[in-house]
């Protein structure tokens, strides 16, 4: 809809008169001889009003209430406002103008001011809207751009991981059910622990690096990583090494400033880390270990349990958590037991119904 | 004598009200009929006499906002003071000055009205 139309505003016809000759050319006029008119009028074509000449002093409603009411459904956001008045009052003119009024002009006016006024006032706003659309339109691409970009991302992190899952003849699924799990247990933590003031932004990458936590076990012989039976003490020291090699890996391309590459090097080095320091590769001890790595660890740990491996078949779920709260695959943060317990019917449903084991 | 050599004479300032009007004469002569129209429909005594002085400013502002862009000085001056002395919780000196007035009123609206 084009916005060609002008309100003049002046319980004084004559007023409206002498402003409507010096518009009427350019642009469709119409008049209003109270602040009810005015408002009626912005109701049924705000869409359309380019800028209101509006009167201060108007029987039914008066100016400022007319003022009111478009600020009230930001409409001075779009259409500008001169306020035509008899006379200057500090009062009134500081109200009208903290309600965003664009001018004041005094009458008696003269024409050819009226009209240079109006039209810049015109100009400017229209030029401030054509800038806000191609701010939003901007705004726009950037984000699809964004969208885009995470999906590559994504994408990327999803077939690099899987070529370690594939060669670790794992069956299927467990770097999706990593991710899945892990975000599961980040909202909780979100919901319950404040402390760790995780946004959402935070829980989407942590989710995506988790997929790379393996990372390292593609430098792992075929021999131990897909050995059937139980693992000598030299081959666990060796397949310990997929956190340390992991991180190497990931250091040839390190980002200083990138979040994301932080929490693919935690998770990838710490995740076999134990609250009570009884992991590895660095024993870390509680919360030194990040918060992210810790999710991951028992998320590892879980899907481990109840999936099935080369080396043993898979555990009942019920026993799974038993084996968790007893610390039987090492212990776990109070908290992160909290969250995971608060999760684990979800994760009874993804582990039963949604995901391949 | 034309009206508007009749205007001046009564205290009309018509060319800076036609200079306002990008000295379109004959615009300024159309809008003179308006003048008599407002100041008929606006009567500002018989506010005073019912003692409504709200509707008395309000309509004497009106009047001095309209008296104003058409530069009929003489009267706009007069009702300047008359929204002053009603807004100065002055109404019997306002009355007084309205009084005073109206006869030059009705010389400018009479010469509006013959002339047009």
């Amino acid at each position: 809809m084009e916005r060609n139309t002008l309100i003049i505003a002046d319980d004084i016809r004559i007023n409206r008169k002498m402003l409507r000759i010096i518009f009427e050319e350019q642009f469709t006029i119409l008049e209003a001889a109270d602040g009810e008119e005015t408002i009626q009028f912005l109701e049924e074509k705000a869409d359309e009003i380019v800028l209101i000449f509006l009167d201060l002093m108007m029987p039914k409603k008066t100016g400022i209430d007319v003022l009111h009411y478009m600020k009230d459904r930001n409409l001075m956001e779009t259409i500008p406002v001169i306020m035509i008045t008899g006379e200057s009052s500090a009062e009134s003119d500081v109200e009208a103008y903290e309600l965003g009024v664009s001018d004041i002009i005094y009458k008696p006016f003269d024409e050819h001011i009226v009209m240079r006024r109006t039209m810049n006032i015109i100009e400017l706003f229209e030029h401030r809207m054509d800038i806000e659309k191609k701010l939003e339109s901007r705004t726009e691409e950037l984000k699809n751009s964004r969208e885009k970009l995470k999906k590559n991302n994504e994408f990327l992190v999803n077939a690099l991981s899987s070529v370690v899952e594939f060669r670790s003849s794992e069956a299927g699924g467990h770097i999706e059910r990593v991710q899945l799990f892990t975000k599961l247990i980040l909202k909780q933590l979100q919901e319950l622990y404040k402390e760790y003031e995780l946004t959402d932004e935070q829980i989407d990458l942590i989710s995506s690096a988790a997929a790379l936590h393996d990372l390292g076990k593609i430098a792992i012989s075929d021999t131990i990583l897909m050995k059937p039976g139980k693992l000598t003490a030299s081959e666990f020291e060796e397949i310990k090494k997929h956190t340390t090699i992991g991180c190497e890996l990931l250091a040839n391309f390190k980002q200083e400033d990138s979040d994301f590459y932080r929490y693919c090097y935690d998770i990838c080095r710490y995740h076999h880390e134990r609250y009570d320091g009884n992991g590895y590769p660095d024993g870390l001890v509680g919360e030194d270990i990040p918060i992210w790595a810790q999710v991951v660890s028992i998320v590892d740990v879980f899907d481990a349990l109840v999936s099935r491996r080369v080396y043993k078949a898979p555990i009942a779920f019920d026993e799974a958590i038993r084996m968790i709260h007893a610390g039987e695959c090492g212990e776990f943060s109070p908290k992160i037991i909290d969250c995971f317990d608060m999760v684990k019917l979800d994760l009874l449903n993804a582990t039963n119904n949604r995901l391949d084991l | 004598m034309g009206m508007l050599e009749e205007l001046q004479e009564l205290g009309v300032d018509t060319q800076t009200g036609i200079g306002r009007l990008q000295g379109n004469q004959s615009l300024y002569e159309m809008l003179l009929p308006d003048v008599v129209e407002e100041l008929e429909q606006r009567n500002v005594m018989v506010h005073f006499e019912a003692q409504d002085l709200e509707k008395a400013l309000s309509d004497a502002h009106a009047i001095k906002g309209l008296l104003g862009n058409m530069a009929i000085t003489s009267l706009f001056e007069a009702y300047t003071e008359i929204v002053r002395l009603i807004r100065a919780n002055e109404p019997e000196a306002a009355k007084n000055l309205l009084e005073e007035t109206l006869p030059l009123q009705d010389q400018i609206l009479d010469c509006i009205r013959n002339n047009t």
